[in-house]
């Protein structure tokens, strides 16, 4: 069976800057996979290719056995993705704009209604649900963002930065939104700086620096024979740069 | 503050504006090519005000008659100056991006406000700079020894300060009432209409207030005669005062102006000052939000694009108006060569329909992918094919565009007696225009759409507007151009010849914006 994603040999430059250079990794079915790096590493990037925002100088991107270059179509109907900074229509309601996404994804509608209702009653986002998103915080935005992209209930989740603006209890909520989706089969590719949630959350990591992949591998391959060492330690210690290490 | 350390911070900005700094050298920016071609238009302008004051000079136009000229271009500059400054003033000083930043830095809040007004001073000074600085040069070149030259920076300072202290006082005072965002919109829609009610009175009203006198000479004096006295109590009539009455009222009228100045500058001070401390945080949660009926949930794709486009259209009331505001002026603006060129019905009916919607296409079309904002990812996120997208954004476009095609077809043919065969001649030319226009329209939206816009009439980035009035006039000109060729055909046959040529045109200009949509649109970042 395909894994949700393969990402090989992914490069991205603008200009004489390359943001994202040959990064491979893969996202197995049932697993949260936590994308880490340090600001301008290039997670948003690498993940803005994997999901066909921007096309890759370099390298290929398959989801769930499609090839995104190929079979755009087909690779984008088992993906959803949240941005770091909503896509949403300002002036539709949360729910006129959930049920425009759902039609994209061709949801039938009582389905996509049922999921929302269930997901909003999750994330506690009823209330808002029939406010227009103009008056919505940026935290109930990335909730209407995280709905829209599993209307579908797609193989592949990725997420990017998704708990900026997000209250405990909302965090919470997402965190097991997350687990319960990847329970089911998906894969959950999270780019996040939190190192707390990402060591409580992800089954594997995949450390970013400069582009490339420095790190891969779980939490407990990649502390190797320092057993006590926690992810903020080894994060620290694997990004530091050239001059710290000197 | 540091201020020598703001002013370098603030020069930077300047120079980004125009300068980037690309491997080791400066290389220039779009914005330069802005100043350009507005300085262009401000040399043309100063031109063409120049040889007006000449004219009026060698007909002998007394100094106190074209006084009245000057008063007007004074009093369009105040106007202009103020509208421009609320917007400006919403833009700059309540909705800017380093807002918060400047007010978490330790500094004055007033010190805060006249950073802002800095920010602002390009745009608060354009009418000043465009309009009013030409009309004095050309009026001191026309009138020698007449105008008071030592008090020309005086009066256009006072003619700048008093508009922008005003509109600051009015802009800070509406946000107390609505938010900030929609009070821009609306400002925004206002300039629009005041352009508008400019441009009507000057095609209509002046054209026939020239024309009902035979001789020149005293058709410009009836037209001077219709404008205000500079005697009158407005700034405009002071400014004019200031520069050419005998020297103890000049003073007099340069006092009053100063005063009138400096009060409405005060005033901004305090009221701008207490914006800037009460539109904090509330900005963004001040937009109170009542529940709106919802849209359904539903299995049609085509039934979902439609509902959000009319959600969208309806809800975005200034993006409306704006809409309705251009298609009255691209009707109209034909009838304004009617006075310069005999035209037979049936030419002037083609003619104001082409007119029409050309325009359309380029206020609805072109706007309906940039509309969308951000949103507009979801075009290459979801599961549809970039034509697809495209092709679905058309039935909200029609839904605007073919209303106003048909009433206007039937107020033209009604008003112009037009026989039904040639009425239905000119349908069928004028429809193939509207298609083309409507492709060509998404085309440019698509290859130039600002995601980011502030302004109903500035979805484009600043190019793609120029490219967009070029695509205008280049369509309005080929369908004129092609209806004498396609006319000598049988009847009918030159029409269907136009549905061909828009088939074509159309087919084209989709798949070009398919491809953009598809290949080059990224959000920013």
């Amino acid at each position: 069976m395909s894994h949700p994603l393969v990402l090989e040999g992914i490069t991205r430059r603008f200009g004489a800057f390359t943001a994202v250079d040959g990064v491979s990794l893969e996202v197995r079915a049932g697993e949260i996979v936590g994308f880490l790096g340090s600001n301008g590493a290039g997670k948003t990037t690498a993940l803005r290719c994997a999901c066909g925002l921007i096309e890759p100088d370099a390298g290929s991107v398959r989801i769930a056995g499609c090839d995104l270059a190929g079979d755009p179509i087909g690779a984008r109907r088992h993906m959803g993705f949240v941005p770091d900074r909503p896509f949403l229509y300002e002036r539709l309601t949360s729910r006129e704009c959930l049920a425009f996404i759902a039609a994209l994804y061709a949801v039938p509608p009582q389905i996509a209604e049922a999921r929302v209702h269930r997901l909003a009653l999750r994330l506690q986002l009823r209330e808002a649900l029939d406010q227009p998103i103009e008056t919505h915080s940026f935290g109930t935005r990335q909730k209407v963002a995280l709905i829209a992209a599993l209307v579908h209930a797609p193989a592949l989740l990725m997420l990017d930065e998704p708990l900026g603006g997000l209250d405990p209890h909302s965090a919470r909520a997402l965190r097991d939104t997350l687990r319960e989706h990847a329970d089911t089969g998906a894969g959950v590719l999270v780019s996040t700086h939190l190192l707390d949630v990402a060591e409580r959350l992800c089954d594997r990591i995949v450390m970013l620096r400069h582009g490339r992949v420095i790190a891969s591998g779980t939490l407990a391959e990649l502390r190797g024979n320092r057993a006590d060492a926690t992810l903020e330690e080894l994060f620290l210690e694997l990004t530091r740069t050239p001059e710290e290490l000197a | 503050m540091n201020a020598p350390g703001v002013l370098r911070a603030r020069l930077t900005m300047i120079r980004a504006e125009f300068f980037t700094r690309r491997d080791g050298s400066w290389q220039a920016r779009k914005g330069l090519l802005a100043v350009a071609l507005a300085l262009g238009l401000t040399g043309l302008l100063t031109y063409a005000l120049t040889r007006g004051f000449a004219t009026l000079a060698d007909s002998g136009i007394s100094v106190t008659e074209a006084g009245r000229v000057l008063a007007t271009a004074f009093g369009a500059t105040a106007l202009g100056t103020l509208l421009l400054d609320l917007h400006a003033t919403m833009a700059t000083l309540l909705l800017a991006p380093d807002l918060q930043l400047l007010r978490r830095a330790p500094i004055r809040t007033r010190t805060v406000l006249g950073l802002k007004l800095l920010d602002a001073l390009p745009v608060s000074s354009t009418m000043l700079v465009a309009l009013a600085l030409p009309a004095t040069i050309a009026f001191a070149l026309a009138y020698s020894n007449t105008v008071h030259a030592a008090l020309v920076p005086l009066v256009l300072a006072a003619l700048w300060g008093m508009p922008l202290g005003f509109g600051v006082a009015v802009a800070s005072a509406l946000v107390r009432l609505a938010p900030a965002a929609r009070v821009r919109e609306v400002i925004g829609l206002l300039t629009t209409l005041t352009v508008a009610l400019l441009w009507l009175a000057n095609t209509f009203l002046l054209p026939r207030l020239a024309d009902d006198e035979p001789a020149f000479q005293d058709s410009l004096r009836a037209a001077i005669a219709h404008l205000p006295s500079p005697h009158a109590t407005s700034p405009a009539a002071w400014a004019v005062d200031a520069l050419i009455a005998p020297w103890p009222r000049a003073l007099a009228s340069l006092a009053l102006l100063l005063v009138a100045a400096a009060g409405s500058l005060a005033l901004a001070a305090g009221l701008g000052a207490r914006a800037l401390r009460a539109t904090g945080a509330p900005i963004g949660a001040s937009l109170a939000g009542p529940k709106r009926s919802s849209i359904p949930f539903t299995a049609s794709l085509a039934a979902a694009f439609l509902r959000r486009d009319l959600a969208l259209y309806l809800r975005d009331w200034t993006v409306m108006s704006d809409i309705l505001v251009g298609a009255l002026l691209w009707t109209l603006l034909p009838l304004a060569f009617v006075p310069l060129v005999a035209m037979e019905p049936r030419l002037l009916a083609l003619t104001m329909l082409i007119a029409l919607n050309v325009g359309l296409g380029h206020e609805v079309a072109a706007r309906a992918l940039p509309f969308e904002r951000d949103a507009l990812a979801w075009a290459r996120l979801a599961p549809i094919k970039a034509k697809r997208w495209v092709l679905a954004r058309l039935p909200g476009v029609l839904v605007i565009v073919l209303p106003l095609h048909l009433s206007a077809w039937v107020a033209i043919t009604v008003t112009l007696h037009l026989p039904p065969n040639i009425a239905a001649e000119v349908l069928l030319w004028a429809t193939a225009a509207l298609a083309t226009a409507t492709a060509v329209g998404l085309w440019t939206g698509a290859a130039f759409g600002d995601p980011a816009w502030a302004h109903p009439r500035a979805m484009l980035h600043w190019n793609g507007r120029l490219v967009a009035v070029a695509l205008l006039l280049i369509q309005a000109a080929a369908w004129l151009a092609l209806w004498p060729l396609l006319d000598g055909f049988p009847v009918g046959w030159g029409a269907c010849g136009a549905i061909v040529v828009a088939g074509i045109s159309c087919s084209l200009a989709v798949h070009g914006a398919s491809r953009l949509l598809a290949r080059r649109w990224s959000p920013p970042r």
